[in-house]
């Protein structure tokens, strides 16, 4: 199989593709992406959290209003002058007058809003809002944890609870983590979960950019009929492996140049001190099996990818076609977020032995928990098995319709092909 | 000796037979024309020699052995619709497609950098493929075909989009392939190339070979009733004339087939005293345009 006509196949698109701006934008190009999306939208939540707003607290209960008004003055939104406060104590029958009288105010500007603490709420914690923006969930949120601190110590310190006791029960649990192993335990750290998180969103990354561009390519050595020269000098089969090889490759070195940072780190942890919370602590049978997995599932898709895309003759086509083949790649992304609540339930570590999600779902699982070896080898094994049926299925459609123009084959046609020798 | 053996070549897509029980040989050193119109079952004749397609049946021999690896590093191909990797630079395109035939270095560098002088492209060999116009695409198609030194050509339709100073060039090129002792196809449906530089043809119609053999011998087999006339005037008399079976009229020239060989001083005395002034009277001489005519029925379509 290996032999002259693939490694040239193989040598000229490694350097066509490792070699070109493309590639070297690309690389350079995608974290920064990355983490520019994500800055982007911290960005952005910090922006719209920053909203300046009036806001209209009233109550029929005048030292609850205090006690709100205190406790308001402590927070960095009102400090900061974005949210300025009128506090307004309104008895029950004459809220709707004043609720009249503020009406232009609120209607002037969405963010502004107008609350009601009724004295009620010490009994039943029921506060009224006033806006032409009900779906404000910061400003919500943020006067939702102020009322109900408030309410809660007003209530329970009338009840004779001291306020020592008070601000315990108010108080957030701090729950720390402690690893244990088979030595003892550590301290827990989130580090190991937020790069299981990482290579996982990498590798969505690399597949979609080394994978999709690849029908394109297949098509376009079809229509301009270069494949039909090609093939006089090298098989079918040799062609689709040898791009397939130096897609493979490329996505390998693109990778390794996005986790080179993370090794250096790894390999030399002195080089930057972290808080114990957030200490990686990662050993090489998680790159092991990141990159043994990742190369599979690069084999997987490239072969059905070339495969399919070889039955067309124009990119439109063969986009349209393959939408659902395309689910391949962007559902098993989404099975991720099956482990971010509990890593070691069922539903995670199916998934993570299952051909495709495995790719996400059990680097997470390697970096977050003590994987048995079984596990990774039996994800490995069921991969390996689909990488050989995928070559071997991709493979024939490619060979037979590579050089087959005009309409497209049915899937009754497809499915006989698969089923020739 | 031959160096191509084809022999009951069969090839069916569905339900339809494209090469049916197609034989023919091939020696060394000829042109050999593969002749018919479009769809008579040429190019994939070809591609099953190339091992693109896998024939139904039929054995191919390259040199007395089936044809395999072997024989595709040592054939040349320029198909019929041009086909490069339009994204690549020129040189880059010449050296890897004479790799993928096995040969490369230096000595190979500097053969691409002679054709590429000689074609007038040694200017452009870093440009892109897409940047050059369709007839310098072609010279590049060519020059791949030939430059890993084949010793076995496969030229289909070469000069279909060339200007006549190019097409001068490659038929020269051709000539001096064929002076150096290399069989070559030359696949084509345009006749007068086909008159002109081919020793052999075989004349494919809806997928089968009508005729095969030398030239000269298939010329002769059909030329003993047949006038070639260079003229000027008017030959319409000709058509109520018992002794004529039946004119091909171009113009200025025309076969004519007599209904006996003695007719063709007849002919002649007629032709003279109707007032045509004949350039050229070639009594048992027949066009190969005439022979594909009345061999495939087709009246003057394609040929």
């Amino acid at each position: 199989m290996i032999n002259r006509g693939l490694f040239t196949v193989y040598k000229m698109h490694i350097k066509q593709q490792l070699l070109s701006k493309a590639f070297v934008v690309a690389t350079l190009l995608m974290p920064v992406v990355m983490f520019g999306i994500i800055f982007i939208q911290a960005a952005l939540m910090n922006i719209s959290g920053a909203e300046k707003s009036q806001i209209y607290i009233t109550s029929d209960d005048q030292s609850l209003l205090d006690s709100i008004e205190a406790q308001l003055q402590t927070r960095a939104e009102v400090s900061k002058g974005i949210y300025r406060i009128e506090y307004q104590y309104v008895s029950n029958p004459a809220f709707e007058e004043f609720l009249g009288s503020k009406r232009p105010e609120i209607l002037a500007n969405s963010n502004n809003g107008l609350f009601f603490i009724p004295g009620q709420a010490l009994d039943d914690k029921a506060v009224r809002f006033y806006s032409t923006n009900l779906g404000n969930q910061i400003l919500r949120q943020s006067m939702s944890e102020v009322f109900n601190r408030v309410l809660n110590r007003t209530h329970f310190s009338s009840l004779g609870v001291p306020a020592a006791d008070l601000e315990f029960a108010v108080e957030n649990i701090n729950i720390k983590g402690f690893n244990v192993t088979e030595h003892g335990q550590e301290q827990g750290s989130v580090g190991n979960t937020a790069v299981g998180f990482g290579m996982a969103f990498l590798l969505m990354f690399s597949i979609v950019g080394i994978v999709m561009p690849f029908s394109a390519a297949i098509i376009e050595e079809k229509t301009n009929r270069a494949v039909e020269v090609l093939l006089t000098s090298v098989n079918p089969a040799q062609l689709l492996a040898g791009k397939i090889m130096a897609r493979v490759t490329t996505g390998v070195a693109q990778m390794l140049v996005w986790l080179l940072p993370l090794f250096v780190f790894v390999l030399f942890p002195a080089l930057m001190v972290l808080p114990p919370q957030f200490q990686i602590d990662l050993g090489p049978g998680i790159f092991l099996f990141f990159f043994a997995n990742y190369v599979l599932g690069l084999c997987m898709l490239l072969a059905i990818w070339g495969g399919f895309a070889a039955m067309f003759d124009s990119t439109q086509d063969a986009n349209q076609a393959m939408w659902p083949i395309s689910m391949l790649m962007f559902v098993p992304f989404y099975a991720v977020f099956a482990v971010i609540r509990n890593p070691a339930n069922s539903v995670a570590e199916i998934l993570s032995m299952t051909p495709l999600t495995s790719l996400y779902v059990m680097p997470v699982r390697l970096a977050t928990l003590a994987v048995p070896l079984w596990q990774p080898l039996v994800a490995l094994a069921a991969n390996g098995m689909l990488v050989w049926l995928a070559i071997k299925a991709g493979g024939k459609i490619y060979r037979i319709s590579i050089l087959a123009t005009g309409q497209q084959p049915s899937l009754r046609q497809v499915f006989l092909w698969l089923r020739q020798p | 000796m031959n160096a191509l053996e084809v022999a009951n070549l069969t090839k069916r897509f569905g339900t339809v037979v494209a090469v049916d029980d197609v034989s023919f040989t091939i020696p060394e050193g000829v042109i050999f024309g593969m002749l018919g119109r479009n769809g008579a079952g040429k190019t994939t004749t070809i591609r099953m020699l190339m091992n693109i397609y896998q024939p139904d049946a039929g054995t191919i021999k390259f040199r007395g052995n089936r044809v395999g690896q072997e024989f595709r590093d040592r054939v040349g191909y320029l198909p019929e619709e041009r086909g490069l990797n339009t994204k690549m630079r020129v040189l880059d395109t010449l050296l890897y497609l004479a790799e993928l035939k096995g040969k490369q270095g230096a000595a190979v560098k500097a053969k691409a950098m002679a054709f590429l002088t000689r074609f007038e492209l040694d200017t452009r060999t870093r440009s892109k493929v897409q940047e050059l116009s369709k007839g310098n695409q072609q010279k590049i198609q060519f020059i791949s075909t030939i430059l890993h030194d084949p010793d076995f050509i496969i030229l289909d339709e070469p000069f279909s989009g060339l200007d006549p100073v190019n097409i001068n060039l490659f038929k020269d090129i051709i000539m001096e392939l064929k002076g150096q002792g290399k069989a070559i196809i030359f696949s084509t449906h345009l006749m007068e190339f086909a008159e002109k530089m081919c020793d052999h043809i075989a004349l494919f119609h809806h997928g089968k070979v009508l005729l095969s053999g030398a030239l000269a011998e298939v010329k002769q087999r059909f030329s003993t009733l047949n006038v070639v006339l260079h003229y000027e005037g008017s030959i319409a008399f000709l058509s109520g004339q018992p002794y004529v079976r039946k004119v091909q009229d171009y113009g200025n020239y025309c076969g004519i087939t007599l209904a006996e060989r003695r007719d063709s001083q007849r002919l002649l005395l007629d032709l003279v005293s109707h007032g045509v002034e004949v350039h050229k009277f070639d009594a048992n001489d027949i066009s190969l345009h005439d022979i594909f005519l009345s061999q495939t029925g087709a009246k003057g379509e394609d040929a």
